[in-house]
């Protein structure tokens, strides 16, 4: 057991397996740069930087490859085991030391922000009149979610959401089944396609899928783009206790959510993109934008809102270089439109919202990293001047 | 150690790597959300058609794939529900395997060559380069210069099973911010027969009355014209030109190219009439002028306010690295308030002082 454990030690400290992973970073790193030229930025980080393993496939040949989400795990172990825990102690590596805890704090603030970061976008507009003056969530850019919701006749609604890391990458001839003790049925997803187009059946000339109601959902290739992706799947309701079973395609440009009437009971389902909630609402008052003197390209456009929380407002100014931090949010001013609206047009601002609860780790990681490696490289330098003087004197 | 390393890193792999949701299975759901009322739409159940925008009701909200653009609808053609992307979406009877539609893509869904090169991809050919693109030959669309193209080949469409012997004709235009794209494919011989109705489509597109199209998205021909909220009258023997980032409309007095005359609108003060003014000065190589020069210059009654009229001549630099020795330039800048309008003329200084009689019958006649 001891010999196990040594040996272990030996593995995780090693310098080998130190540079064995930053190798295989750097395979990853020029693979998911080239393969950007031909799928989007998300659908890279997807695959090659968020994964513990990926198969990369090319000339036919399938090449099993570890993720860098699995690489950084075992580089941060290899650095708190060889580069922290097991390293001579001394002054001359003091330097080093402070620099390897640098680096272990900025992969720790990675991984922090992979798992508990937050980030989408809310969009009002000016006036209410072509979309909500006024929001309490935001919106992801690229992920999707199912929600299902029992629509009572009055008051406050629960929807029961199923993340799309549970269905997004459901394989074509597989289903997956949604359970809770909330509803009085299972729901069942499947055909999902990333990127889709509803069309009738008739004009889907054998294409696509199971038809219902008409209606076909057809596989589309993914766009460059990955926010311009419109998902699409099938989806059953089946009612408890071997009840009726109700099917429909759930498609993320629909205009209107699916509503299906149980008895006395009414359930809406919808495909949309990930939501999650802010502890306050945010109503945009007025939006501004300052072109560059005779041309149509914005020199700068700020946002006057009024925050309303726990029955208290506040009315604040967003611009481009003036976020709202709040609660641990930032709301960035980032676009407006529509683009072409002719003059007097009621316009909306669109705000990116971000939740990082490690946002300022890089910042503060760098900061150590820099000392450590300003300390190492004195303590040679003197090092080096001492041993030249010795030399000069002998 | 040697051997053991890629051994542990596999197990770790293969270990990470099993599970995750791909093959599907039973999963409780956790997340729970509350809302203070239900979302918009969510209570009313409504047929397919209703909920992907097949069959539209009065109830607000975003338009998907909306089209703000007229059209006649050819003889013999019938019209389809629009669908995703095929916005007027059209069949001819007999011809089932014929495809025509046109597409409105806000932000233009990609420049005009890569449009051009997916199609070719449809009908499995190589891309072309740009310069080849370049080298298209032109169509107009809505008053603006358009790429034609016409392909044979087997047509993949997307995601369908290949199909030879097609053909595909369209045409591409760019417009500021939006793209608009009118297409029509299906076996070669169905084209060839229906190339006189994508004809006759592609002329009657136009700016549906009160459209939300935005400036620069130009008028459909001389005569009366309009843009947006904007009518105008060309004056005869001008021409509609070519479209240019920004401009609401081109024209060419006497339809001589070299000289253009654009109209741009700006929201607020655009910079402002002397920083405007003087921006031109400065593009012919000449001083600024002062104050009181500005309130010297002579005026012209557009939408009823006195605009100031800047005629002058010189070497001109333009914005775009455009260069001309012995250049004219007449303009006016009209304050709104909310938006100010600029009408300018640019060109060799003969033809542009020729149609000063021109310029200024056309600003007077600008109505909003």
């Amino acid at each position: 057991m001891k010999r196990l454990l040594n040996g272990l030690l030996a593995l995780f400290s090693s310098y080998g397996l130190a540079v064995t992973l930053l190798f295989f970073l750097f395979v990853l790193t020029f693979l998911g740069t080239w393969e950007q030229r031909f799928t989007s930025l998300y659908e890279v980080q997807r695959q090659f930087f968020d994964s513990t393993w990926l198969v990369y496939r090319r000339f036919g040949v399938p090449i099993p490859l570890p993720g860098v989400y699995l690489l950084l795990t075992l580089l941060s172990i290899n650095l708190i085991v060889g580069g922290i825990v097991r390293i001579r102690k001394s002054s001359a590596t003091f330097g080093i030391l402070i620099a390897h805890v640098g680096i272990v704090t900025m992969l720790a603030g990675g991984l922090i922000e992979y798992h508990s970061s937050q980030k989408g976008h809310m969009t009002l507009h000016e006036n209410g009149q072509r979309g909500p003056q006024q929001a309490d969530e935001f919106k992801s850019y690229h992920e999707w979610e199912i929600v299902v919701a029992e629509i009572p006749r009055q008051g406050g609604v629960i929807e029961l959401v199923i993340p799309g890391k549970q269905f997004i990458d459901l394989r074509p001839e597989a289903t997956a089944t949604f359970v809770s003790d909330e509803l009085p049925f299972d729901v069942t997803v499947s055909r999902v396609a990333r990127n889709s187009r509803v069309v009738p059946a008739s004009q889907a000339r054998g294409g696509g899928g199971p038809v219902i109601d008409g209606f076909t959902l057809v596989d589309l290739p993914q766009m460059k783009e990955a926010e311009q992706d419109s998902a699409g799947l099938y989806v059953t309701l089946s009612e408890k206790n071997g009840g009726a079973r109700h099917d429909a395609i759930l498609w993320a440009m629909q205009d209107l959510p699916w509503v299906v009437e149980m008895g006395a009971r009414t359930y809406s389902v919808d495909l949309s993109r990930r939501r999650w909630k802010v502890p306050f609402s945010i109503v945009l008052d007025d939006f501004r934008k300052v072109d560059h003197p005779g041309t149509m390209m914005p020199a700068s456009f700020e946002s006057d809102v009024t925050k309303i929380e726990g029955g208290a407002t506040e009315r604040i100014n967003i611009s481009m270089n003036r976020p709202l931090r709040h609660a641990g949010y930032t709301l960035f001013q980032s676009g407006w439109g529509p683009q072409n609206a002719a003059p007097g047009t009621p316009l909306f601002s669109t705000f990116s919202v971000v939740r990082n609860p490690a946002d300022s780790v890089p910042l503060w990681s760098c900061y150590v990293i820099a000392a450590g490696l300003l300390i190492h490289f004195v303590q040679k330098l003197v090092r080096h001047i001492q041993a030249e003087n010795r030399r000069a004197t002998a | 150690m040697r051997t053991h390393l890629p051994l542990c890193l596999t197990a770790l792999a293969l270990a990470a790597g099993c599970g995750g949701y791909s093959s599907g299975g039973r999963h409780e759901i956790e997340i729970r959300r509350t809302l203070d009322e239900p979302r918009r739409g969510s209570d009313t159940p409504v047929d397919s058609a209703t909920r992907f925008g097949y069959r539209r009701t009065d109830r607000g909200g975003d338009a998907t794939a909306g089209s703000d653009i007229g059209y006649d609808v050819p003889r013999g053609w019938e019209e389809l529900p629009p669908a995703q992307f095929r916005n007027p979406n059209f069949r001819i009877p007999g011809r089932d395997a014929l495809e025509c539609y046109v597409t409105v893509l806000p932000g233009g869904g990609g420049d005009v060559a890569m449009n051009v090169n997916r199609w070719r991809g449809q009908m499995g050919l190589e891309p072309i380069s740009e310069a080849e693109v370049a080298a298209l030959p032109r169509k107009t669309l809505m008053g603006r210069e358009g790429v034609a193209v016409e392909l044979e080949g087997t047509y993949g469409g997307m995601s369908e099973s290949p199909r030879t012997g097609y053909k595909m004709v369209g045409v591409l235009v760019q417009l500021p911010m939006v793209g608009i794209t009118v297409k029509m494919v299906g076996p070669a011989a169905d084209v060839d027969a229906e190339k006189a109705g994508l004809e006759s489509l592609c002329a009657s597109i136009r700016l549906s009355a009160g459209g939300g199209m935005p400036p620069g998205h130009g008028s459909t021909g001389g005569g009366g014209a309009e843009s947006g909220a904007m009518t105008w009258t060309v004056p005869e023997g001008w021409t509609v030109g070519g479209g240019g980032q920004f401009r609401l409309v081109t024209l060419h007095p006497g339809g001589n190219a070299e000289v253009e005359c654009y109209v741009t609108v700006l929201t607020g003060d655009g910079g402002g009439v002397t920083a405007n003014l003087n921006r031109w000065q400065s593009q012919l190589g000449l001083e600024p002028l002062s104050d009181a020069e500005v309130e010297a210059l002579p005026t012209v009654d557009v939408l009823g306010v006195a605009s100031p009229l800047l005629a002058a001549k010189g070497d001109f630099k333009g914005m775009g690295g455009t260069e001309r020795d012995a250049a004219g330039l007449i303009a006016i800048v009209c304050p709104l308030g909310s938006h100010t309008l600029f009408v300018k003329m640019t060109g060799p200084v003969e033809g542009v002082f020729a149609a000063r009689d021109g310029f200024e019958a056309f600003v007077r006649s600008i109505r909003q």
